[in-house]
């Protein structure tokens, strides 16, 4: 009879899968795949990218496996989520340095709402760009605390104290202001 | 929410605006599970990538571990009088102290 794997850790699926069991990876995709996909396209803002991205995301995992050793409190979704949200914040910082942060998809104007469809649209590019101005760490964190992970979950992903997260989420949205502030200032100057 | 995030509940609420909504839902989980599986096999039939992977992860680490070593070996080396004159001594072989001019006309040149 096969066995329900998902009721097995996400450790022991990696030591399944470093053994060569190919079901453990598709356990770990089925249980992972959504919240990859939702913190990459927040990131990225475009369903093909994303969706690239959160490929390239498994496929690292599927690597990492073949050089896995348990150490028994492992955090493979800690990595996971890790890897995610350094792949996303690279894509937009690069698009940021290619200058393409501009480009805001402009819909037809004889569409109903499309005024608001516009204005929405810059807003989601303005908030996108000031994640892109800010640090890494601060971005990572604001988006995971957005997506409901818990103050536990994003320590492990960030790499930072359990008790420093608050702290860490008031700084990180402060600076998200000054950058959203800036942003959206330089837009109505234009 | 389990924590207490009042004091910047705004920007949490102003980053609400990325979510997916509607037509960007990713595709089935199983589809791109297939396309993901896809790729790991494609990886898997070409040895020599996996083996260019796998080594090139190692390899930088490696060789940065053994560049600063050797520099740190040669640093303290020299920090020895006997190796600094022996390291003197072996770069003098190279060092010119004398030459003399000689002069090169073209019809000499032709006979050469």
């Amino acid at each position: 009879m096969r066995q329900d794997l998902t009721a097995l850790s996400d450790s022991i699926l990696m030591d399944r899968l470093a053994g060569g069991d190919e079901v453990s990876f598709d356990t770990l995709f089925y249980r992972h795949y959504d919240r990859v996909y939702g913190i990459l396209f927040r990131l990225v803002g475009t369903r093909a990218e994303a969706e690239d991205l959160t490929q390239e995301v498994f496929l690292k995992l599927h690597d990492h496996a073949a050089r896995h050793r348990s150490h028994g409190d492992d955090n493979i979704s800690a990595w996971l989520y890790r890897v995610a949200t350094n792949l996303g914040y690279n894509a937009i910082r690069n698009r940021q340095r290619r200058w393409q942060r501009d480009v805001v998809l402009v819909p037809d104007s004889e569409m109903p709402g499309a005024e608001q469809e516009v204005a929405r649209r810059q807003e989601v590019a303005a908030v996108r760009e000031a994640l892109a101005r800010m640090k890494a760490r601060d971005a990572q964190l604001l988006i995971l605390r957005q997506m409901d992970f818990s103050y536990a979950e994003c320590a492990a992903i960030c790499g930072v104290a359990p008790g420093s997260v608050g702290t860490l989420l008031a700084r990180a949205a402060e600076s998200f202001r000054t950058a959203y502030v800036e942003v959206a200032g330089r837009g109505e100057e234009r | 929410m389990n924590e207490i995030d009042s004091e910047y509940q705004d920007v949490l609420d102003q980053l609400s605006v990325l979510a997916p909504g509607v037509g960007d839902e990713p595709s089935p989980a199983k589809m791109a599970l297939t396309q993901v599986t896809q790729r790991t096999h494609a990886q898997k039939r070409n040895p020599i990538d996996e083996f260019i992977r796998s080594i090139s992860d190692t390899m930088n680490k490696r060789v940065l571990a053994l560049g600063a070593t050797a520099v740190l070996a040669i640093a303290l080396l020299v920090g020895f009088p006997s190796v600094r004159a022996a390291a003197g001594d072996f770069l003098g072989l190279f060092r010119v102290e004398k030459f003399a001019p000689i002069s090169v006309s073209p019809p000499a040149a032709s006979h050469a």
